[in-house]
């Protein structure tokens, strides 16, 4: 079947973003040409924006349109306490949980088996912050895999210098998942980190 | 096409949004990369069998491209092992060393066995340099690169060493080679050991006692060797100097 031109473009430029199939791409295609025009010049305006108003935050590496960003200019904030995650994504996911502390966002991917390297990790930001003297405890929020172990240890080994006390996200069942299904080794990190009650 | 195939997971990385491409080494098949679909959904059961070193049950289908892994059981995933930087990292090293030597789609039963024995041993026994040593000589011997440890490899001479030439493959003696400066320095103790590492299996190398230098001379000599021949330098051992730079391991 032959589209018309701009239609099948648009579909193109759709389906290079994440989990959007071809049929999603075209669906997603057809319903912006239903809008009304003036929506759909909002969604192509915010797209522009996002792109050349967001930018990582000098300080902290969380997304930002101001220098430095939202939370760290709040005042209200717990200054002794700062989170490092891997990405700003994951920032966002522990400010639903009401977390008050700080963050550093490493903002790169690291794969032991693919020749990375700890040491092209941009922490000069992190010593910055832990040379200031004002943080009391480093909470490493990183994936638990194998790449993640790592880098707390590297990052835990930092922290040492300053003498910054580091602590890492517990290991655990999911909330309401089910014992009997859950993996041997969630399972497991799950034992080892049971608390008393 | 389907199959199933013991393996040991060498290595995943993202593919897609939900995906992983994973290395495996397979028993009956050798090094072989497929898909992991969706397994960085929280209910994937598939997730915890490509975990690295794992050694799992799978079930996989024979695609025109990449090969599919529809199903997958654990069969040890080495969780001691899981506990103790120092042991990941030498396990994970070990899996490097697989993904940079094996060749797609031959297999290797004597490594496979090897691999096993040597992941049992550290989970249950713990982490000992000799036993990654052993692994790296079973590594390099089965790959036709068995060093010459006992004789001079040129005339044969079993005294007046002059230590080992990492070109020729073996040990060399004085008259044989004047220009000592270039041989690696293998003698003595760290000598000694090498020798064993040919030799001996793990039970035995597991009673050895051996001073901390000739452990560490040992250890870079093994460096060498595998760089020399294999033309690849390894990742994990940099990352272990880092590490133990900040004294963390
Ligand atoms: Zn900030
Ligand atoms: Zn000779």
């Amino acid at each position: 079947m032959k589209l018309a031109r701009p239609l099948e473009n648009l579909i193109d430029q759709l389906i290079k973003l994440p989990t959007i199939g071809p049929k999603t791409a075209q669906r997603l295609a057809l319903y912006i040409l239903k809008i009304p025009e003036g929506e759909a010049r909002l969604l192509a305006q915010a797209i522009i924006d996002a792109r050349e108003k967001v930018f990582p935050c000098p300080r902290c590496g969380y997304l930002t349109d101001t220098d430095p960003c939202m939370i760290c200019r709040d005042v209200n904030r717990e200054k002794g306490v700062l989170c490092v995650a891997e990405e700003a994504k994951d920032i966002i996911a522990i400010e639903r949980t009401g977390f008050r502390g700080r963050y550093f966002v490493l903002n790169k991917e690291f794969n032991l088996m693919e020749d990375n390297n700890l040491e092209d990790f941009n922490i000069s930001g992190l010593r910055k912050m832990l040379v200031s003297g004002e943080i009391k405890e480093l909470v490493l929020a990183l994936n638990p895999d194998i790449d993640g172990e790592v880098i707390a240890r590297y990052l835990a080994g930092i922290a040492a210098e300053y003498e910054v006390k580091t602590t890492r996200l517990a290991h655990g069942l999911p909330v309401g998942g089910d014992i009997e299904y859950a993996d041997e080794i969630t399972l497991r990190m799950a034992i080892e980190g049971r608390k008393e009650i | 096409m389907y199959y199933r195939t013991r393996a040991i997971i060498l290595k995943n990385r993202d593919f897609k949004e939900t995906d992983k491409l994973v290395t495996i080494f397979s028993e009956s098949e050798g090094k072989v990369s497929a898909v992991a679909k969706g397994i960085k959904k929280p209910k994937s059961s598939l997730r915890v069998c490509v975990q690295p070193f794992c050694h799992s049950s799978l079930f996989l289908s024979r695609g025109k491209g990449l090969d599919l892994i529809t199903q997958g059981k654990i069969i040890d995933f080495y969780g001691n092992t899981r506990n103790d930087i120092n042991s990941i990292l030498h396990v994970v090293y070990m899996m490097e060393l697989l993904d940079k030597t094996l060749i797609d789609r031959v297999p290797v039963p004597g490594l496979y066995g090897t691999t096993l024995k040597v992941l049992a041993y550290i989970n249950e026994i713990g982490f000992n340099p000799l036993i990654i040593r052993y692994f790296e000589m079973r590594l390099l011997t089965i790959l036709g690169y068995k060093p010459v440890l006992n004789r001079c490899v040129f005339c044969g001479q079993t005294t007046g060493l002059a230590g080992f030439n990492l070109a020729e493959g073996g040990i060399v003696c004085n008259k044989c080679s004047p220009g000592a400066q270039s041989n690696f320095p293998l003698f003595g103790e760290s000598l000694a050991l090498a020798r064993l590492l040919t030799g001996a299996n793990l039970r035995t190398l597991s009673r050895v006692t051996a001073s901390a230098p000739a452990l560490k001379q040992l250890e870079i000599f093994m460096e060498k060797f595998l760089e020399y021949h294999l033309e690849r330098r390894f990742n994990l051992k940099n990352i272990m100097r880092i590490l133990k730079k900040n004294i963390i391991i």
